[in-house]
């Protein structure tokens, strides 16, 4: 997958698993850029009682909250040094109202613009927002709380999962009050929404069997098309909208477009915990001491899922991208560019005798792409690439949107490789179809960017998984996720008997 | 359902929704590690009381013998060295 479950020891805290990051030029707002970055993998929604949520301490009534939690973070390096000089963490806390009851909601959950999400949502969660600015050259940095409309020393509120009809009628009116549009032009939500990544999970990990071309696989089957594994399955996203004057090095519009000197940043989210987790045996309580170590990160799709050794994953999410250099062998020489013409004898001959290093996956995972091996659109010259090893995902912010859920003339859920420029691997959109990308690269697709000698092979063209985005997933307005898939509904029941709308 | 034992539910599920506080008590934790071989952790002697403004101060003995211990205490870190601590820890844990 992207990256859920990446590596083993992630695998065993969903909490704290970043799953996917996007972040693109926003389509209906292009003056900002809009950044998802997804926890919390594989849900599904009928998952109760204890439906899903963030990492948080939790509070029971009034009562400070206790437990360990998850420092979550998006960061943005606006200066190519694959350092952050802004980061946004997100720190929840969950609050029990009712400790009597077993139950996530003791009756319908609603909401007033007065009063808020009614006392029958009996588990809830509501975070605080921290900007961290630093100076990369100094490293020094300050810290600003981000307040919600209604002032200093708030706490914005998550929606409830989608329990059913029942418990979360019109999730609509329940999930619309948690995205909130701030003064300053940011624009933030936190919670469950539809997991928009669409991978076919069954074919990829049973040694790479693509089901539309499983004919010509080492052990053949049919050609079918592909199953979409997260097609009902919900995430936790949490989502910022933010102005490109905010996000410039500089503090300002970018003047030249895609050629503007500032118009470049890289992206990616980490979790963290603390060094310590202490279990008091005596409670049944879990509590957490020293400072907060990372645990996952994630940048670009598939990096630490498919190209880091399996021994080195738990490593990799430990490490800051400004060290990546540590890990560039396993970039300039996949493993799964060898597993390619083995799995499918014949298919590959020039991928299996390229054995340089290589340097154009370098470039998309670890530079950025250089301008001038794309063109004046792409940003010439301005592109950062070549600075720093830094495994972040990169947008440049001056290249116009085409679309984020995909409905857009001009849109290819090929991105790059179909001439969208607007498209992973310049930033990534939710409709993006980053594994059948990532599988073309791969098997050398974009070799000829950086090596005018190589012709790939003519098979490329068919690599691909299969499998098309689902429109459910997705809206064409902030935070671009659709509504979370309803518990009720899943696994679908016979229509006639299910009154949930989503069937 | 009818409507009465309906109501009858959410009406008797709402009840209670006065605060209980559940918090763990602070204490003194300690986590024995040596260059050497690795000790299973005692169980603290020490009653669980509250420290400072009652968090956890979890002392790591990284190295028994140059003395190198880590504290951790709310979000910090603090590593010093004392080889004298160090051994009467080594010593309390066997």
């Amino acid at each position: 997958m992207s990256s859920h479950k990446e590596a083993p020891a992630i695998a065993k805290d969903p909490a704290a698993d970043s799953t996917d990051l996007y972040a693109f030029v926003s389509p209906d707002a292009p003056d900002t850029v809009t950044i998802l970055a997804n926890y919390v993998p594989l849900q599904d929604p009928d998952g109760g009682p204890n439906f899903f949520e963030f990492g948080a301490k939790t509070a029971v009534g009034t009562a400070p909250p206790v437990g360990d939690d998850v420092l979550y973070e998006i960061h943005i390096d606006n200066t190519g040094t694959g350092i952050p000089s802004i980061t946004y963490q997100f720190q929840f806390t969950t609050t029990i109202l009712n400790p009597s009851t077993f139950l996530y909601n003791t009756g319908p959950i609603t909401y007033s613009p007065t009063t808020g999400y009614s006392s029958t949502w009996n588990r809830r969660q509501t975070y605080t927002l921290t900007m961290i600015e630093t100076d990369p050259a100094t490293g020094c940095s300050t810290a600003t709380r981000v307040n919600p409309p209604w002032g200093s020393g708030g706490v914005f509120a998550c929606p409830p999962c989608n329990v059913g009809v029942r418990s979360t009628p019109n999730y609509q009116e329940l999930s619309a009050p948690a995205v909130y549009r701030l003064p300053d032009g940011l624009t933030v939500f936190a919670g469950q929404r539809a997991d928009g990544f669409f991978v076919d999970l069954g074919s990829i990990f049973d040694l790479g069997d693509l089901r539309p071309i499983s004919s010509h696989q080492l052990i053949p089957g049919a050609n079918t098309p592909g199953i979409n594994s997260l097609a009902d399955k919900n995430v936790h996203s949490i989502a910022l909208q933010i102005p490109i004057s905010s996000l410039t090095s500089n503090g300002s519009p970018l003047a030249m477009g895609a050629n503007d000197p500032h118009a470049v940043i890289g992206v990616y989210t980490t979790a963290r915990r603390q060094t310590v987790r202490i279990f008091n045996p005596t409670t049944g309580a879990t509590t957490a001491t020293g400072p907060y170590d990372q645990v996952s990160r994630l940048g670009n799709p598939l990096v630490n899922e498919v190209v880091v050794p399996m021994a080195s994953k738990d490593y990799f999410n430990s490490q800051p991208p400004v060290k990546d250099s540590q890990f560039a062998a396993a970039v300039e020489h996949p493993e799964l560019q060898g597993l390619l013409p083995v799995l499918y004898p014949g298919a590959f001959p020039a991928l299996a005798a390229y054995t340089k290093p290589r340097a154009d996956l370098v470039a998309i995972f670890a530079t950025g792409i250089p301008g001038s091996v794309i063109g004046p659109a792409f940003g010439q010259g301005t592109y950062q690439g070549g600075k720093v090893i830094a495994e972040m995902l990169r947008l440049n912010m001056g290249i116009a949107p085409t679309s984020a859920d995909g409905t857009q003339p001009g849109t290819s859920d090929l991105g790059l490789l179909g001439n969208d420029l607007a498209g992973f691997p310049n930033g990534r959109r939710p409709t993006d179809d980053v594994v059948t990308i990532a599988l073309k690269a791969v098997a050398g697709a974009t070799i000829p960017l950086v090596d005018s000698t190589y012709t790939p092979d003519p098979d490329v063209a068919v690599v691909n998984q299969g499998v098309t985005a689902s429109p459910r997933s997705y809206q064409a307005h902030f935070p671009y996720l659709a509504d979370p898939h309803g518990g009720f509904s899943n696994p679908p029941a016979t229509p006639a008997y299910n009154p949930d709308p989503e069937l | 359902m009818d409507s009465i034992s309906r109501r009858h539910f959410l009406r008797t599920a709402s009840i209670g929704a006065a605060a209980t506080g559940v918090v763990a008590a602070g204490g003194v934790s300690l986590l024995t590690g040596t260059s050497g071989a690795v000790e299973t952790p005692p169980k603290s002697t020490t009653p669980d009381a509250p420290i400072l403004d009652g968090s956890d101060i979890v002392a790591h003995v990284v190295d028994a013998r140059s003395g190198r211990i880590s504290l951790f205490v709310g979000t910090k870190q603090i590593d010093y060295t004392n080889q004298a601590l160090a051994q009467e820890l080594l010593n309390a844990s066997r």
